[in-house]
C-alpha cells in the first residue's frame, strides 16, 4: 500500500506537469533521485533530522526546478512530442551521470532513526512504522493538493492556464510565472517522494530511469491532467503490481504492462474519463 | 558554423590520441579485461578494478619479461553480444594475449567461438556457470562453479535439522541453476521442497515475495539476488515481515563485506557459503586487505569478485613466466596451469587439471556485528571442494 | 510530370555529397581493415535508423517501442538458421517479412492512438515483449541468447569471418539497397501523403485520404526494413541476445536518426557512426562523460539544432549562398 502511495506522491508531480502544462516529462524520475539523494546523502550525515532534512530536500529541488524550467522547459511548451521526448531523455542522462560522479555507482545506504525503524503492532497485522508514516503523509499531500487545486485561487488560475492560455493572459493573468509555480510544485512533489521514499525505495543513480516506465503508466492511465484519477490509478496500479507479483511470481511483473495496453487501447482518454464518441 | 566544426575537430583530436597508443608487440603483454563498469552490475567492476591494481601494486607490471598492460571493455549490463563483439575486437585488433574479466555466463558463452579460434586463454573471475567449462578449452574459472555453494548449502541445512525448503531466485541463468541445485540437493537428503520463485531482475518491491514466503511457512531460505540494490531491498522486505528472525536464510554473495555499509541491522543473521571472506586469517588475504586500504580507503574491503580478479592476475603472471623469451603460445601458457597449486588471499587453490575449474574452500559466513561493525564471520570452512565435471 | 510531383522528386535528388557517402563507407572497408567488426554494427544501426525515419520523419509517428521490429527480425533469422536453412539472403528477408507481418498484425489496433497514448502502447508492447522473449527459454534462450547463428558462405563464394569482411559488405549492399528503396517510397504519391498525413491529419481524412490505411502500410514497411535490420544483426554477429528488443535499443536508434536529421532519409547514415564513434571513445576515457556527452548533445539538438547535423551543415551552405532547391 504504501509502495502504491509513494508511487502516487512522484505520480502527481507529473500530472501536474503532463497533465496541466501539455509537457511529456520523462525527467520527472530525475527530480525524484536528486531529491532522495539531498535527502539522505547531503543533508542526513550532517546532522539534520530526517524529517528536517526532507523539508529541505523538497525545497531546494522545487527551487532548482525552476532554474531548469526557465531555462529548458520554457522552450517545450507546445513543441512536438518528439521534442519534449528527447529533451527530457537527455536531462535523464546529464542527472544519471552527475549523480553517479557525486555519489558513486552504488546503492546509497539510507539509515532510518530508530524511532522509526521499529515495528507497531495494529492489531490485526504488525506494520513498519516507517509504512505507516508514508501513508500518512501521502494523504495529507494528496489531500492538500486536491483542496489546493479545486479551492483556491491559485488552483482556478492553473485550470485556466491549462484550458486556454492566451484568454487567461489577456485578462491578466501571468501566465508564465504560473507555469513556473506549477512546475516547481511538481517537481518538489516528486522530491518528496523520493526522499520520503528512500528508505523503501533504494537510491541509486539509475533510479530516474527504473521508476519511469511505471509512473508513465499511471500518469497515462490517469487522462493526464485529473488529480483525483492519479490517485485512484496510481493505488490501484500499486495494488495490481503487487497482487499480481504475489500471485504470479513469474510472470506478475509485467501485468501491469499488458493491463496499460488493454487501456489504452479502449479507453485512449483515460481509466476514468468519460467515453467520447470518435 | 562554429559549432559544427568545433565538434568535428574535438572528435579529430579524439581520434588521434586514441591511435598514438599503440606500442611494440615484443615487450608488451596486454590483457584483455571485459567487464561491467557501468549499469546494473557497476559495483562488481569496480571491484575488478581494485583486485587487479592491487596485485600490479604488490608484484610490479613486469611478468616473463614483458610490461603488462590492462586493457578495459565495458558492457554495460547484461549484453553477450557487445561481449562477444568486445572480445573479438580485443583479440583481433588489439592482440592481447590473454582475456579476462566476464562476470555473466552468457558473456563468457557468446565469447568461446573467438576465443577458440584464436586459442586465447581466459580468465573467468566470476562467470558461474556449469557449461561454461566444455564450451571452450581455453576457459580457466577463477571464482565458482554455482551448483557447488547451494549444493553445499542444501545438505549443511539438513544438517541442522531444517526440512522445509524455499527457494527464491533472480530470473536469470545462475538463478534457475542455483535453485535446481539447491531443490536436488536438498530432496535427495530428505529435505521437502514448499517452494521456489523466480524473481525478476529488475524487481523494485519485494513485499509480495516476502508474503509469499511468509506463508509457505519454511525453515530454510536459499536465495540468489544480485548484489545491490535488489539485495538490499530484498533483505529489508523480509525483514519487514518477520521472517529474518525465523527462518535460516542462506545466500552467497547479497552481503558481501563490502557491501554490508549498504544494508541496516536487518541483515543481522544472514547466512551465505562463497569461497571467499575478508575474515579469512592468512599472511595473504592481510596483505591484501592492507594493500587496498593503501589504495583505495580505509573502509574498502575485497569481495569474491575482488578476488576473482586478483587472482586471475596472478595466473596471467604464471603464464606469462612460462612463456619468457619467446612469443607468447596460448595453448602451452594455458597447459602451466593444470595442477598449479597456490596460495590465494582465500585459502589454498589449485586448478583441476581435468576441468580446469577451481579446488577451493568454502566458507559458511553468518552475519554478525563487533564493535559496532558488521561483518561476515566465518562460522564454518570446508576445504578443498572439487567442482563436478560436466559433459 | 507534374510540378508538384517534380517538386517532390528535386527535394530528395542526388546530392553532390551522397554518393560521397558510399564511396567513403566503401574507401573504409580497404583503410580500416581492423575496425570492420563495428564498422558492420554501425551499418546495421544505420538500416534501423533509415526505418524509423520512414515512420518518424515521413509519417510523423513516433514508436518508442521500434525495437520489437529490430528483435523479431534478429530472432527470426537465428531461428531460421539454426533450424537449418542457411542461407542469407532469404534468412534476411525472412525477418524482414516477420516483422511486418508483426506491424500488419497490431498496427490497426494500435495506430488510432496518437500522441502519448501511442508513445505508451509502444512502450508498453516494448516491455511485455522483451520479458516474454526473456521467459520463453526454449526459443529464445533467455538471457543466454541464441549463439551459433552460422550461414553458408555468401552466394556460394564469400565465406563468413570474424574479420568481418564478407559481414561489411554485405551489410552495405543491403543498405543500399534498401535507402534507394525508401526513398522512391517516399518520392511516390503514397509517400507524399504520408508527409500530408504527418502535417494535418484531419485535413487528409477530409480530402478522402485513407489516413489509417497508409500509416499501417508505412508502419508495415518500417516494421520490415527494421526487421532486416535485426535480421542482419543476428548474421553478422552470428549471435542474438535480449538487448535487440530493449528500450535501450529503440532510444539508440532515435537518438542517431535525431542526431542526423529526421525527415532526410539520409540522418540515419551519418547520425549512426558519430553516435557510435562518440560512444566508442567517450567509454573509454571515462563511462559516465559518455552520458553527459549524450545528454548534453540531445538538449543542445532540441533547442538550437531541429535539424540534427544535416540541418546544420544545410545552414552552413545557406550561409555561404550556394543555391538550394526549396
Amino acid at each position: 500500500m504504501s509502495y502504491g502511495l509513494l508511487l502516487c506522491i512522484i505520480s502527481i508531480g507529473l500530472v501536474v506537469t503532463m497533465g496541466l502544462m501539455r509537457v511529456v516529462n520523462l525527467a520527472h524520475g530525475a527530480f525524484a533521485a536528486i531529491g532522495g539523494y539531498l535527502a539522505v546523502g547531503l543533508l542526513a550525515p550532517l546532522g539534520l533530522p530526517f524529517g528536517l532534512a526532507i523539508v529541505v530536500a523538497v525545497v531546494a529541488v522545487a527551487a532548482f526546478s525552476v532554474a531548469v524550467e526557465r531555462l529548458l522547459y520554457v522552450h517545450l511548451y507546445g513543441a512536438s512530442e518528439l521534442d519534449q521526448v528527447l529533451m527530457t531523455v537527455g536531462i535523464n542522462f546529464l542527472v544519471v551521470a552527475g549523480l553517479t560522479l557525486a555519489f558513486g555507482p552504488n546503492v546509497l545506504p539510507t539509515r532510518l532513526p530508530p524511532s522509526l525503524a521499529s515495528s507497531v503492532d495494529l492489531g490485526f497485522r504488525s506494520f513498519e512504522t516507517y509504512r505507516l508514516v508514508v501513508f500518512a503523509v501521502g494523504i495529507v499531500v494528496i489531500g492538500g493538493l486536491w483542496l489546493a487545486f479545486e479551492r483556491t485561487n491559485l488552483g482556478a488560475q492553473l485550470r485556466a492556464a491549462v484550458d486556454n492560455r492566451t484568454m487567461t493572459q489577456a485578462i491578466g493573468i501571468d501566465v508564465p510565472r504560473l507555469f513556473s509555480i506549477a512546475f516547481a510544485t511538481g517537481s518538489g512533489l516528486a522530491a518528496l517522494g523520493g526522499a520520503l521514499g528512500a528508505p523503501l525505495l533504494p537510491l541509486e543513480p539509475l533510479y530516474p530511469f527504473k521508476y519511469l516506465i511505471l509512473v508513465l503508466v499511471i500518469v497515462a492511465l490517469s487522462g493526464f491532467g485529473s488529480i483525483r484519477a492519479t490517485v485512484f490509478v496510481a493505488i490501484f496500479v500499486g495494488i495490481i503490481d503487487t497482487a499480481a507479483r504475489y500471485f504470479l511470481p513469474d510472470t506478475g511483473a509485467f501485468a501491469i504492462y499488458v493491463l496499460l495496453i488493454i487501456l489504452m487501447v479502449l479507453r485512449p482518454d483515460g481509466l476514468l474519463a468519460p467515453r467520447r464518441s470518435t | 558554423m562554429d559549432r559544427l566544426q568545433n565538434f568535428v575537430l574535438a572528435l579529430a583530436m579524439v581520434a588521434i590520441a586514441g591511435q598514438v597508443q599503440t606500442a611494440g608487440a615484443q615487450d608488451v603483454a596486454k590483457i584483455g579485461i571485459i567487464g561491467q563498469f557501468t549499469g546494473p552490475f557497476a559495483v562488481t567492476g569496480e571491484q575488478y578494478r581494485q583486485g587487479l591494481e592491487s596485485y600490479m601494486a604488490q608484484h610490479g607490471n613486469m611478468a616473463g619479461g614483458r610490461k603488462v598492460e590492462l586493457v578495459y571493455r565495458d558492457t554495460g549490463g547484461p549484453n553477450p553480444a557487445l561481449a562477444k563483439r568486445l572480445a573479438e575486437e580485443l583479440l583481433v585488433r588489439d592482440k592481447v594475449a590473454i582475456l579476462g574479466g566476464l562476470y555473466l555466463s552468457p558473456e563468457a558463452a557468446a565469447a568461446a567461438p573467438a576465443v577458440n579460434e584464436t586459442k586465447t586463454p581466459t580468465l573467468l573471475f566470476n562467470a558461474a556457470s556449469p557449461s561454461l567449462m566444455p564450451a571452450s578449452a581455453y576457459f580457466v574459472r577463477m571464482g565458482q562453479n554455482i551448483s557447488v555453494p547451494a549444493k553445499i548449502g542444501a545438505e549443511w541445512a539438513r544438517g541442522q535439522g531444517k526440512s522445509r525448503g524455499y527457494s527464491v531466485v533472480g530470473d536469470y541463468t545462475p538463478g534457475h541453476d542455483t535453485e535446481a541445485a539447491f531443490i536436488e540437493t536438498f530432496s535427495a537428503a530428505g529435505g521437502q521442497i514448499v517452494g521456489k520463485d523466480r524473481v525478476p531482475l529488475n524487481t523494485v518491491d519485494f513485499a509480495p515475495y516476502a508474503e509469499r514466503i511468509a506463508n509457505a511457512n519454511p525453515d530454510v531460505l536459499e536465495v540468489f539476488i544480485p548484489p545491490g540494490a535488489a539485495a538490499v531491498s530484498f533483505i529489508k522486505a523480509l525483514a519487514a515481515r518477520g521472517l529474518t528472525q525465523k527462518i535460516l536464510i542462506i545466500g552467497q554473495g547479497e552481503a558481501e563485506d563490502s557491501d554490508l555499509h549498504l544494508f541496516d541491522d536487518s541483515v543481522i543473521g544472514f547466512h551465505s557459503i562463497i569461497y571467499y571472506s575478508s575474515t579469512v586469517d592468512n599472511a595473504e588475504n592481510n596483505t591484501l586487505k592492507a594493500t587496498l586500504q593503501q589504495k583505495f580507503g580505509a573502509n574498502v574491503l575485497p569481495s569474491s569478485f575482488t578476488l576473482g580478479a586478483y587472482d586471475g592476475l596472478h595466473l596471467a603472471y604464471k603464464m606469462l613466466e612460462s612463456q619468457k623469451g619467446k612469443a607468447f603460445d596460448g595453448t602451452a601458457a594455458l597447459a602451466t596451469l593444470r595442477g598449479f597449486s597456490w596460495k590465494s588471499p582465500r585459502g589454498p587453490v589449485t586448478i583441476d587439471p581435468a576441468t580446469r575449474e577451481p579446488i577451493e574452500n568454502y566458507y559458511i559466513r553468518r552475519v554478525e556485528k563487533k564493535d559496532g561493525r558488521m561483518q561476515n564471520v566465518v562460522i564454518k570452512t570446508i576445504e578443498g571442494v572439487k567442482p563436478p565435471a560436466v559433459k | 510530370m507534374t510540378d508538384a510531383r517534380s517538386a517532390v522528386l528535386q527535394r530528395h535528388r542526388l546530392r553532390l555529397l551522397e554518393p560521397a557517402w558510399w564511396l567513403m563507407a566503401l574507401a573504409f572497408f580497404f583503410v580500416f581493415p581492423d575496425y570492420l567488426a563495428v564498422a558492420t554494427s554501425v551499418l546495421v544501426m544505420a538500416l534501423f535508423a533509415l526505418s524509423l525515419d520512414l515512420l518518424l520523419g515521413f509519417a510523423g509517428v513516433l514508436s518508442l517501442g521500434h525495437a520489437v521490429s529490430f528483435g523479431i527480425g534478429a530472432y527470426s533469422a537465428a531461428l531460421i538458421s539454426l533450424a537449418g536453412w542457411k542461407e542469407a539472403v532469404t534468412g534476411a528477408l525472412a525477418g524482414g517479412a516477420a516483422s511486418g507481418v508483426f506491424a500488419l498484425v497490431i498496427g490497426p489496433l494500435i495506430l488510432r492512438l496518437t500522441g502519448l497514448s501511442f508513445i505508451m502502447v509502444t512502450l508498453g508492447i516494448g516491455v511485455i515483449l522483451y520479458e516474454a522473449a526473456n521467459k520463453t527459454v526454449w526459443l529464445t534462450g533467455g538471457d543466454n541468447g541464441l549463439p551459433g547463428v552460422t550461414l553458408e558462405p555468401l552466394l556460394g563464394l564469400f565465406r563468413w569471418s570474424v574479420l568481418g569482411q564478407t559481414s561489411y559488405l554485405y551489410v552495405l549492399c543491403w543498405l543500399l539497397l534498401l535507402f534507394y528503396l525508401t526513398r522512391r517510397i517516399v518520392a511516390s504519391p503514397f509517400g507524399v501523403a504520408l508527409q500530408g498525413i504527418r502535417e494535418n491529419p484531419d485535413r487528409m481524412r477530409l480530402l478522402g485520404a485513407p489516413v489509417l490505411r497508409h500509416l499501417v502500410v508505412a508502419y508495415a514497411i518500417s516494421s520490415a526494413v527494421a526487421g532486416i535490420a535485426g535480421a542482419l544483426s543476428a548474421q553478422t554477429n552470428a549471435f542474438v541476445g535480449l538487448e535487440v528488443l530493449s528500450l535501450n535499443t529503440s532510444i539508440d536508434g532515435l537518438v542517431m536518426l535525431v542526431l542526423g536529421g529526421i525527415g532526410r532519409l539520409s540522418g540515419g547514415l551519418i547520425g549512426a557512426p558519430v553516435y557510435m564513434f562518440v560512444q566508442h571513445f567517450a567509454q573509454q576515457w571515462n563511462p559516465y562523460y559518455w552520458m553527459f556527452l549524450i545528454g548534453g548533445l540531445l538538449i543542445l539538438i532540441v533547442r538550437f539544432s531541429r535539424g540534427g547535423l544535416l540541418g546544420l551543415v544545410d545552414d552552413l551552405a545557406r550561409r555561404f549562398g550556394r543555391r538550394r532547391t526549396p
